[in-house]
């Protein structure tokens, strides 16, 4: 198996296995990622092609990752998202949730509350766009800080601060929805 | 990190892992995605490999080559500009320094010659120029720089073949018209006034208007009848006491004259003719070489001096065979 810095050497190249094999290592997580903050199959999807597409044109003209290849797709992939959940729109969210969809063959999703999923994804929506991200990548990707910080373009320091607010953030607001009074 | 802190956080983590499941990803939608990527990663290479620099290296290149052509223009232009420049303008320098390599440039001794005398012609034409629009901008160095160069070209001449004689002598004949067309100017600015070197004793400014006057006129006009001017009431003389009267100009700037200098540039088939006073009848007949008619460069104000006419005629003489 190639190192991501060769295979970045050979995406930059524009190499076909390269390419093939930078889609095929990255955009099965990238598409979880994408649907556990969009929760909608046809924008992950949606998500995980524009992002792939964005390297494709970054590389054409000569930028795009230099070093870290999964840092970029998912900084990419946050951008997207995040355009999206600047949409006014919310109808996607509650049209293919899947905690309600019975079809899909995820026994742990099965034993998540559904309560206790809405409610983090609202809690979550509340939070700003780099919280959400650091606490995705962070609890929820189990990245470590460093990649984190490579993800997020910050240093290690600035995403532990950042992780902490959006904690302190998140715990605010699930306790507003446990506790409105 | 307070023990608080990292309680809250394993809190908030184990909460999160209730977003983790997510229903597993179409495959066929995820096969029809792949391939349309790939597809596209396909049209982006063969766009990559039909623009013709897309290597960086090149793209420097190109931009070198780019910076070369913009400095070989610019420069030009600059040469071009600076060939109606004079002595003290900001172009001057540039004017001498293509001169000099027009002439290191050229093929062979008879065009370095040409080259040579051309340039000691422009340096009279400047000097001429001068005296009829700005006198006091003369120097002691643009006589001394006449003088340089019209021995170079004296020297290019002398160093021609023997079956080059025809070419030699109309080269010296050209330096005797750069000789008069200076002395000439020095004339008309020492009748006003003398800004540079010391007044020659006994060339008043009104004998020295008078000979001036008259110079650039018998010049302008080859074939015109000649005026008596070695009369007991002419100037020449009186500004040229003990030299020879065809060259009264000579002794007014005794220090600077070529022709009286170089003995070597007089015709050895015919006397002396005096700068100031070109006789076509006695010229040499024509040459066969002809000297680069496009000598004198643009003029400017100097055009409309009578002084600048008599270059011209004169030249004109010299590179026609003179006999016309």
């Amino acid at each position: 198996m190639v190192t991501e810095r060769e295979l970045l050497r050979g995406v930059r190249r524009l190499s076909d296995e390269a390419l093939a094999e930078a889609y095929d290592r990255y955009s099965t997580e990238l598409y979880a990622y994408a649907m556990r903050q969009l929760a909608n199959a046809g924008l992950a999807e949606d998500c995980v092609a524009e992002t792939y597409r964005r390297l494709l044109d970054a590389v054409q003209r000569g930028k795009g990752p230099r070093r870290h290849l999964r840092a970029y797709l998912y900084r990419t992939a946050h951008n997207w998202i995040t355009d999206n959940y600047r949409r006014p729109s919310t109808e996607a969210l509650d049209e293919t949730n899947p905690a309600e969809d019975e079809s899909a063959p995820a026994p742990e999703a099965r034993l998540a509350s559904q309560a206790e999923r809405a409610a983090l994804e609202q809690a979550m929506a509340e939070l700003t766009a780099d919280q959400r991200q650091v606490l995705m990548l962070r609890f929820v990707e189990d990245w470590s800080l460093a990649d984190t910080a490579q993800a997020m373009q910050r240093s290690v320091g600035a995403v532990k601060a950042l992780q902490f607010r959006a904690i302190q953030a998140l715990g605010r607001a699930l306790e507003l929805r446990e506790d409105p009074s | 990190m307070s023990t608080h802190q990292v309680e809250e956080e394993d809190q908030v983590a184990q909460r999160l892992q209730a977003l983790r499941p997510v229903p597993p990803r179409d495959p066929e939608i995820a096969a029809r995605r792949r391939a349309a990527f790939l597809q596209s990663c396909q049209r982006v290479r063969l766009a990559r490999e039909s623009v013709p620099y897309r290597r960086p290296q090149l793209r420097v290149a190109a931009m070198l080559v780019g910076l070369v052509l913009v400095l070989i223009s610019s420069t030009g232009l600059m040469v071009s500009a600076s060939q109606v420049a004079l002595p003290g303008d900001s172009l001057y320098p540039v004017k001498l320094a293509a001169e000099g390599v027009a002439i290191a440039l050229s093929f062979g001794p008879a065009a370095r010659a040409r080259q040579a005398a051309d340039r000691a012609l422009r340096r009279a034409q400047e000097i001429e120029i001068l005296a009829l629009t700005a006198p006091e901008r003369i120097q002691e160095e643009d006589l001394a720089r006449f003088q340089r160069h019209s021995a170079a070209a004296q020297a290019h001449a002398d160093s021609l073949a023997p079956e080059l004689a025809p070419l030699t002598e109309a080269l010296r004949q050209r330096l005797q018209e750069a000789t008069a067309v200076q002395e000439g100017a020095l004339r008309r600015v020492r009748g006003q006034k003398a800004p540079f070197g010391p007044q020659q004793p006994g060339a008043g400014p009104s004998d020295e208007r008078q000979a001036a006057d008259r110079v650039p006129a018998t010049e302008s006009t080859p074939n015109a009848p000649q005026p008596e001017r070695r009369g007991p009431s002419g100037a020449a003389p009186t500004a040229a006491p003990g030299g020879p009267a065809q060259e009264p100009a000579s002794e007014n700037t005794a220090p600077h004259t070529p022709g009286g200098a170089s003995p070597s540039l007089q015709p050895t088939s015919a006397p002396r003719q005096s700068a100031t006073q070109p006789s076509p009848s006695s010229s040499p007949p024509g040459p066969d070489v002809t000297v680069s008619a496009g000598t004198p460069p643009a003029r400017g104000p100097g055009d409309q001096g009578p002084g600048s006419d008599g270059v011209q005629g004169a030249a004109g003489g010299g590179a026609g065979g003179g006999g016309s």
